[in-house]
């Protein structure tokens, strides 16, 4: 299970309103807007590196309490997408995982 | 005691465009224009009229932010028309076009200045009016009407800050008045006119780049308050289009943010500053968009908006990962 992190020395500028979080990198300089979703996995993510199951824990953990079985397929999409970004990183070799939408996130 | 290019004599306006250029305070610039051309000469007492001279004593020049020209650039062999070229502080800004076009190519290539020199600012692309200290920011796309909206508000009583740029010092929700003419393109020409005979407009140029434009004189009350910001209270993104409905529909902050910092003239340049700087603008402001195709719909929409409260503040983090305090 690869374990994921902020890469070391990002700057985040965070605000949020109303439930819609807007990041400001300023490694990129590039400005994204995010749901709550995306947010609290780069603020989790920020805090200390996580394995995707613990990640998808501590989520699930703030969203519900329930397990939610779509959940892992949904975190690989979003982390594959905040690499893109440049926002997070992989620490491990990681497996190749299956493609799916990731929830609300735009790049400005 | 201020000396305004309306207390000029004609035959010294052209003598001090002709000549170095004229320097005028507007809102927190100096700029200095300057042309050979008499048309030019007429327009910028007219349009220019109430702007404040910078003064300059025994020969000494002010130091300004900018100094703009158009001068004859070359004539057709045998022909007595020649062709004019915009400069900004004697560097060539647009290749030489047909006199007929000095007036917009004079105001473009002002406009050119504003837009790329002052980045101790973050500058909107936006229309700004204030009314009793509150700022109505109007911005958008070119074509989306922020400038016939921003005309016919100010014609109904509201003060102009600006037109085409709104402008905002860092570390603060205020926008500074930089109170140029408005520029009105074609079918707006007439709708303004329509509304307000008694408004001033400078000449028609037809058959730019933009279709017949026109120049509307901005209000003398406007120029001489020029060194009093307001406070930053609406952001509205106007879309002009026949046949929608006209109405104001809230927008989140957040997008707001997004739209308002990918139509800005230096968002990306000023990096952080930027960021934060609109985004302490956006937190303070309630958030539109304005579809119309109903000039009038519109107004009084816009008209209605100091009945809206404040929006809540939201939240602020700045994150620095893996980095000791």
């Amino acid at each position: 299970m690869p374990t994921w992190r902020v890469p070391p020395g990002s700057a985040f500028h965070w605000r949020e309103w109303d439930g819609d979080y807007v990041l400001y990198h300023e490694q990129s300089g590039d400005t994204h807007f995010l749901s709550a979703f995306a947010a609290r996995a780069i603020e989790c993510l920020g805090d200390e590196p996580l394995t995707e199951e613990a990640l998808c824990q501590s989520l699930s953990a703030d969203y519900s309490g329930n397990p939610d079985r779509t959940l892992p397929e949904t975190m690989r999409a979003l982390l594959v997408q905040l690499e893109e970004l440049g926002l997070v990183e992989e620490m491990a070799d990681r497996a190749a995982g299956p493609a799916s939408t990731a929830q609300g996130q735009e790049r400005a | 005691m201020t000396t305004r290019v309306r207390d000029l004599a004609r035959v010294e306006v052209a003598a001090r465009m002709r000549g170095v250029g004229l320097p005028i305070e507007c809102g927190p610039l100096l700029m200095r224009l300057g042309s050979r051309l008499p048309e030019l000469v007429d327009a910028v007492s007219l349009l220019y009229g109430d702007f404040p001279i910078v003064v300059e004593h025994d020969g000494a020049r002010a130091i300004c932010d900018f100094d703009a020209r158009v001068d004859p650039a070359w004539r057709w062999p045998g022909s007595s028309r020649f062709r004019v070229r915009g400069l900004i502080d004697g560097r060539t800004v647009f290749e030489p076009f047909p006199r007929r076009h000095a007036l917009p190519m004079f105001e473009w290539a002002i406009n050119w200045s504003v837009f790329t020199r002052p980045n101790q600012y973050l500058m909107l692309h936006a229309g700004v009016v204030e009314r009793g200290g509150k700022a109505l920011i109007l911005s958008g796309r070119p074509g989306a009407g922020k400038s016939t909206l921003t005309a016919a508000l100010v014609l109904r009583g509201w003060r102009l800050l600006s037109d085409e740029v709104g402008v905002i010092p860092p570390g603060t929700r205020n926008l500074l008045p930089l109170p140029r003419p408005v520029s009105l393109k074609e079918r707006s020409i007439d709708l303004v006119r329509r509304r307000s005979p008694d408004a001033v407009i400078g000449p028609l140029t037809p058959g730019t780049k933009k279709g017949t434009v026109a120049h509307l004189k901005p209000p003398t009350d406007s120029v001489e308050r020029a060194h009093e910001p307001a406070r930053a209270a609406w952001l509205v993104f106007p879309w002009f289009g026949a046949g929608y409905e006209t109405t104001l529909q809230p927008i989140s902050r957040a997008k707001a943010l997004l739209r308002a910092g990918h139509e800005a003239f230096n968002y990306s340049m000023l990096g952080a500053v930027g960021f934060e700087t609109l985004a302490d603008l956006v937190d303070g402001m309630a958030c539109y968009d304005l579809p119309f195709s109903d000039l009038n719909a519109a107004l009084e929409a816009l008209e209605a908006l100091p009945a809206t409260p404040p929006p809540e503040p939201g939240r602020a983090l700045v994150e620095r990962v893996g980095v000791d305090a």
